[in-house]
């Protein structure tokens, strides 16, 4: 009983001390590369500076036009937001449809999702009705 | 240049107007053919006068009778248009109309029409496959049991051949009646004819405005022609299906085509189709067709697209 309990230990004895050495080892070699009070920080960002390279400026262009595109479009999305609450809550709000062959007679508008469509919705605020020189409707009494 | 040459008579119940932009010289005598034809389809075909064509054959049912050219052409048309349309265009509506009290002339210009002794519910006939005879040598016809009514098709026949009379009497041609036209050329400016789509609520702005170059238009609309019936809200446009006044929930529907018959013939098909299916119907024929729905939205089929000039989403 005695000698096997001597055994575990010497065995135990054998397994940690080449590991405890080698911690130790790697220890060392990490504070003999490292200055001491030095902390590891991360690197700075790269401070943007004025550049003369015409591709980073032609690219800086386009990030400046899309990002006010995305703006207009942000805006755009919490009009139309707004007309659709509007119309579910029953208030007549009125959009045109032309036709793209028609003469253009309002600034704001918006190509139609769908793409197929050779119409424009016009979410402003419609252009009034051209002359007509006629009308069709309930206008056959008999 | 010759001034516009502009005709308007009363025919078929309606202001009828002929419209000729830089007439030529015959194109005054070509005026007079075309108000001949009117006039002769309105004799001819109403079922307000019952010596007339139409109602001497509704008289003889299933035997034959002779008719003139323009009654029997309608005949034949309103056939046509029956078999093109499954049924959902049929003139055999003249029951249900008398029954509601619309077997005279009512004058809807002065709305609310009461009619307290009229039927609100006319039974409801076994409606049997409609097989009139026709005989082109004779010019005979037999309708059938079911007495029919040749009103929008007859006024939609008129214009066409008026039209076809006035084609070429000058640069443009503008043939109307009653809410349906055919118009012919450039119109005065040469940009095509600009035709307001009527807000069915009969207030402010048109619902659209339509560009129309030798392009006919018709409209069904149940504005002007409601009645009360027996106490009940009725109107002209029968669904055949019930024999009775359309449930649609569409208020007005517009169609745009070569021939302005078949434009009245649609429109009333689509309109009783209603608002659940008018879209695939139009789009599924290739019908230029715009609707208005109780709500008042404005719909319009592809192959609107290209006539609408200007539009509004939702009627005022």
């Amino acid at each position: 009983m005695t000698d096997r309990g001597t055994r575990v230990r010497w065995t135990t004895a054998a397994l940690v001390a080449p590991t405890a050495a080698a911690l130790f080892a790697g220890t060392t070699a990490w504070a003999s590369g490292h200055q001491p009070g030095t902390a590891t920080t991360a690197k700075p960002a790269p401070v943007p500076s004025a550049t003369t390279d015409p591709a980073v400026a032609e690219l800086q262009a386009a990030v400046a036009r899309n990002t006010a595109q995305v703006a207009a479009l942000r805006a755009s999305v919490a009009k139309l937001k707004a007309q659709a609450a509007a119309i579910a809550k029953g208030t007549p709000v009125r959009s045109t449809t032309r036709s793209s062959s028609s003469r253009s007679t309002s600034s704001s508008r918006s190509t139609s999702s769908s793409g197929s469509s050779s119409s424009r919705t016009i979410v402003s605020k419609p252009a009034p009705a051209p002359a007509t020189q006629t009308s069709t409707g309930a206008s056959g009494a008999r | 240049m010759a001034a516009d040459l502009q005709v308007t008579f009363r025919s078929m119940a309606s202001d009828v107007r002929f419209w000729v932009v830089a007439p030529g010289a015959g194109a005054a005598a070509q005026a007079r053919a075309a108000r001949e034809v009117v006039e002769t389809v309105a004799r001819t075909c109403t079922r307000f006068e019952p010596t007339s064509d139409l109602m001497r054959a509704n008289g003889a049912g299933r035997r034959r009778a002779v008719v003139a050219r323009e009654c029997f052409d309608a005949l034949r048309a309103a056939y046509d248009a029956y078999v093109a349309t499954d049924g959902l265009f049929d003139p055999r509506v003249l029951r249900t109309l008398a029954a509601y009290g619309y077997d005279t002339s009512l004058p809807f210009e002065q709305r609310s029409i009461d009619l307290p002794t009229a039927e609100a519910s006319p039974r409801r006939r076994t409606r049997r496959r409609w097989k009139p005879a026709f005989d082109e040598r004779t010019l005979e016809v037999a309708v059938g049991p079911e007495p029919v009514d040749l009103g929008g098709i007859g006024k939609g026949l008129a214009l066409s051949w008026a039209s076809s009379l006035l084609r070429d009497a000058g640069e443009a041609v503008l043939v109307e009646a009653g809410g349906d036209l055919v118009a012919l050329g450039g119109g005065p400016h040469g940009e095509g004819w600009m035709v307001g789509v009527e807000n069915p609520t009969g207030a402010g702005d048109p619902a659209a405005v339509l560009r129309l170059v030798d392009r006919a238009c018709a409209t069904s609309s149940v504005r002007l022609r409601s009645w009360t019936a027996g106490g009940e809200q009725v109107h002209h446009l029968i669904d055949p299906r019930t024999g009775r006044s359309a449930e649609s929930d569409l208020v007005s529907v517009t169609v745009v085509g070569p021939d302005p018959a078949r434009c009245e013939v649609w429109s009333k098909s689509l309109f009783v189709v209603g608002r659940s299916g008018v879209r695939a119907a139009a789009d599924e024929r290739g019908l230029a067709a715009l609707w208005v729905d109780a709500r008042g939205y404005v719909g319009v089929s592809r192959a609107m697209r290209p006539y609408v000039d200007w539009q509004v989403s939702r009627v005022a």
